[in-house]
């Protein structure tokens, strides 16, 4: 099934750094605001008008895509490239041979990134494994006292004051950040959100502990787990594998489909999480992404987009989670949807291997919405609650309350729809 | 491993405490991540009574996908352009694209002037999916449909605004409950509730209405009884009405010869139509005041005669002298109550545009006469012209091909000079409703100050063209 094009208006414009260049990018997505335009197999250029005397050289490497603005807008990428960029996507750059100056630019580009390859000095390997031991003994000192404040915790019950109390969760979390485990400093600061939050509280909490007794237990019995399930402890309490140690064997080369993407805050850390279809092996990945102070995202991963390349995943027993490490254009297809109670039995397989699952994606057929407080129902009449900021207007809106494929993350108890196909076409939610 | 409890047991555990109940901590978190991995992977929904939303009816229009880009950028520059789509799509026969559906129908939530030009383009589809949101619900309904039993109920416990819209709600539906609503609670009501409900009766006045309405001249607020004769002032017939016109025709006789007088203090007559009365001398322009006040009373129309039209009855008063002045500043007002254009037009045209100022009732002209008003006005050097562009502007009529032309010959001087006369909030609406074919601007560099101005300016007009050239491309449905 061909959905769209490479690069949908939709996708160019999630590429806006706010709403403001959004619009003025649009405002300059029409031929009569350029000079002269045009596009080859690799960048599309062009000379916009703007108000100095000279035009504004504009360019874009499309194999990124990277951006190139001669306007003194701090904003990344400008009003131009995304205006150049409409254009390109809406098919309506000729094609010609590259301007001197996208020439030059390419090039540069080509020696920087030729030089961020080249093999760096190797670190000093004794150093770096008296660094690494010492991280374990602080993580396992960190965990061993977690292990101590879990069963406090119990013994106290959480109907007592002390520990019913925001304090008693960010006290540990700070400890677990100073110990180095941010994973397990992460769940108990959630711990701290849950608490008094909404009906039924209590259960949730209460499974978050559960839960993070799991990883803590885990840990302390590491040796005694198969080499996969450990990597999945590790990641869970918060040890980063680096880039370039993602290992060779984990490398997956398909056509990988965006289905679906969450961006949300931590810290003053923004977080995009973004599902991955390989239509060839047909299964799913998924890649985070960092922004600090509202940079801009990668583009490569624009909600709805597709590419064939390869995904270096992280190792585990289960792991979704994988690095892009290349790609080339290709459309945009779904993954075959699935009834609610497949779904359900998938999450049950994917648990059974790894326990610290939290979420995971789901492509959902013929569902439709029951409100108002909102939840996804399936020919079968097997429902699932959704998230409660989820609005569904737009939902509504492009089916009618027709039965549609319903893209969205799994967390055991509610489910964050992403995106929708419908006729044929995917919208993101 | 099986565990050894249920989860009830477990939550019951963890809520008091190992402490205080039974087992052990670590047999407690064994058991409880065991069956929390239990629970993960046998989920299975709790019915929840819930039904799928019944779906939409078929549409018969189509949707006009193409402009769904041109409408997103509407939605962000405001209101007459998303006005502007939606009268085109419906000229045509396209609905709004189902992708902004949400947008749309959530943008005249906050600006609802738009109702009714959204209302035609939002489909079968567009009015189920707002029949859906309790906050969009009563956006589209035709009539605010109100039934006695919660008329009543919002007229006990409801707050003023409610309450006059309950009247004004009334006003066709049931007037005689209207009538029974208010005079059920009149004594008990204070002056400026008073006040705000008589203002309802400005929607319309039944014959059953004027008596109430004429109790009211001996109501003990003031402003009770000035609202009560402005309304009875909209009846043709009424006694009331032809009394003030009476009276206000012992003070402006239009001749020949012209005569303005200016009433007296004491004169109880005017007291009892909420003109306030003093006793003991007092200044001339005190005096006039009242004049104004009275005249203000009257509905225009009511000056004219066999062969006097406005044009010709306001020549024959110089509003430069004090008391013409008086009699200007009452028939403006009367002609805003009463929405005249005709009486609008002559009053403005009489006056010097140079002294032209905030009061006049621009809205109220015909397009043609706005233009040559605007063009007298830029020419006067009238300090508040730039606000005035505004004003005109702003009435939502399309611009002629000549005077945009006109306007933008202004505008091209204006913008390279440092000091402008244009202000850069006249610049955008006059941008909305200029004729596209005549605003042809060469690329020009605008003098520091206007250059965020222009370029606002330049986007509007540009999304305007997008807009009408993608309707062009799209064969009619």
């Amino acid at each position: 099934m061909g959905m769209s094009a490479t690069w949908s208006v939709e996708a160019v414009m999630a590429l806006a750094p706010d709403s403001a260049s959004a619009t003025a990018g649009r405002g300059l997505g029409s031929p009569g605001k350029w000079v002269s335009f045009g596009a080859d197999a690799g960048a599309a250029w062009g000379l916009a008008k703007g108000s100095g005397a000279n035009p504004y050289q504009v360019a874009i490497d499309l194999s990124e895509p990277a951006f190139k603005c001669s306007c003194p807008s701090r904003k990344f990428p400008c009003k131009h490239a995304l205006g150049l960029f409409l254009l390109f996507a809406q098919g309506q750059c000729p094609a010609e041979a590259r301007p001197a100056y996208v020439e030059e630019w390419l090039a540069k580009r080509g020696e920087k990134q030729a030089a961020a390859a080249a093999p760096k000095a190797a670190p000093d390997p004794e150093a770096q494994a008296k660094r690494a031991e010492k991280r374990r003994d602080r993580v396992a000192a960190g965990l061993e006292e977690c292990s101590l404040w879990l069963r406090d915790t119990v013994r106290q019950g959480l109907a007592s004051p002390s520990v019913a109390n925001v304090k008693h969760f960010e006290g540990i979390a700070a400890r677990m950040v100073d110990a180095q485990a941010p994973g397990i400093a992460r769940r108990l600061r959630e711990m701290g959100e849950t608490l008094h939050a909404g009906a039924g509280w209590q259960e949730r909490l209460i499974e978050q502990i559960a839960h993070l007794h799991l990883i803590v237990e885990a840990h302390q019995r590491m040796e005694g787990l198969p080499d996969t399930l450990r990597e999945d402890v590790l990641a869970a309490v918060g040890f980063a594998v680096k880039k370039e140690e993602l290992p060779a064997e984990l490398r997956v080369r398909d056509e990988w489909n965006v289905l679906g993407q969450h961006r949300y805050q931590e810290d003053r850390l923004s977080v995009q999480r973004s599902w991955l279809w390989a239509r060839e092996r047909a299964r799913w990945a998924m890649v985070l992404a960092f922004s600090v102070a509202n940079a801009p995202f990668d583009p490569l991963l624009a909600p709805g987009s597709a590419f064939r390349g390869e995904l270096a995943f992280y190792p585990g027993a289960e792991s979704l989670r994988a690095l892009p490490l290349d790609r080339s254009d290709a459309p945009l297809h779904a993954a075959p949807a699935l009834s609610i109670h497949q779904a359900l039995e998938g999450f049950a397989d994917r648990l059974a291997r790894c326990p610290w699952t939290e979420l995971s994606p789901m492509c959902l057929a013929n569902v439709r919405l029951a409100g108002p407080d909102w939840e996804a129902i399936d020919d079968a009449g097997d429902r699932l609650p959704l998230v409660s900021a989820f609005e569904p207007w737009d939902c509504l809106a492009l089916t009618g309350g027709q039965p549609a494929t319903l893209i969205g993350e799994w967390n055991g108890t509610r489910l964050r729809p992403l995106a929708l196909v419908h006729e044929a076409r995917w919208f993101p939610l | 491993m099986v565990p050894t409890v249920n989860w009830p047991e477990t939550v019951g555990q963890f809520l008091i405490g190992t402490a205080r109940g039974k087992g052990s901590e670590v047999e407690a978190l064994n058991d409880a991540a065991m069956l929390t991995a239990m629970r993960r992977a046998g989920y299975v929904g709790a019915p929840s009574g819930l039904s799928p939303v019944e779906g939409a009816e078929t549409d018969t229009l189509p949707p006009f996908d193409a402009g769904a880009q041109d409408l997103k950028r509407c939605l962000d520059e405001g209101e007459p352009l998303v006005q502007e789509w939606c009268r085109l799509a419906a000229a045509r026969g396209w609905r709004v694209p189902e992708i902004r559906l949400a947008e749309v129908i959530d943008f005249v939530r906050r600006h609802p002037q738009t109702r009714d030009a959204v209302r035609p383009v939002l489909g079968e589809r567009g009015l189920w999916l707002a029949a859906q949101n309790p906050s969009w619900a009563k956006l589209f309904s035709l009539a605010p449909e109100i039934d006695a039993d919660e008329a009543r109920r919002i007229w006990d416990e409801g707050t003023v605004a409610e309450r006059k819209a309950v009247l004004v709600a009334l006003t066709r539906k049931d007037p005689a409950l209207r009538r029974e609503l208010i005079e059920s609670s009149w004594k008990q009501e204070p002056a400026k509730n008073r006040v705000e409900f008589v203002e309802a009766f400005g929607e319309g006045i039944w014959p059953e209405d004027e008596p109430f309405l004429t109790r009211c001249l001996a109501d003990r607020s003031m402003d009770v009884r000035f609202t009560a004769a402005l309304c009875l002032s909209f009846v043709r017939e009424n006694p009331v009405a032809v009394e003030i016109f009476e009276v206000a025709r012992e003070f402006v006789k239009f001749g020949p010869p012209m005569q303005i007088g200016a009433p007296e203090m004491d004169d109880a007559r005017l007291d009892r139509f909420g003109i306030a009365s003093v006793k003991g001398p007092v200044k001339l322009d005190e005096r006039l005041s009242r004049l104004t006040r009275l005249v203000s009373l009257v509905a225009p129309w009511r000056w004219e005669s066999d062969g006097d039209r406005p044009a010709s009855l306001t020549a024959r008063f110089a509003v430069q002298d004090q008391r013409g002045h008086a009699l200007r500043r009452g028939l403006l007002l009367a002609a805003r109550f009463h929405q005249d254009a005709g009486w609008a037009t002559a009053l403005v045209e009489s006056e010097n545009p140079q002294t032209l100022d905030g009061d006049a009732p621009l809205h109220l002209i015909p397009r043609e006469a706005q233009e040559r008003i605007a063009r007298a006005l830029w020419a006067s050097g009238n300090p508040h012209a730039p606000y005035r562009f505004a004003s005109l502007a702003l009435t939502g009529k399309p611009w002629s091909p000549e005077f945009t032309r006109w306007f933008m010959d202004q505008m091209k001087r204006e913008l390279l000079a440092q000091q402008s006369r244009v202000y850069e909030g006249s610049l955008r609406p006059a941008a909305y409703f200029m004729d596209l074919g005549a605003a042809q601007l060469p690329y020009l560099e605008p003098a520091p100050a206007w250059r965020n101005a222009y370029e606002t300016w330049q986007r509007v007009l540009d999304l305007r063209r997008s807009i009408h050239s993608t309707f062009e491309r799209s064969p009619k449905p």
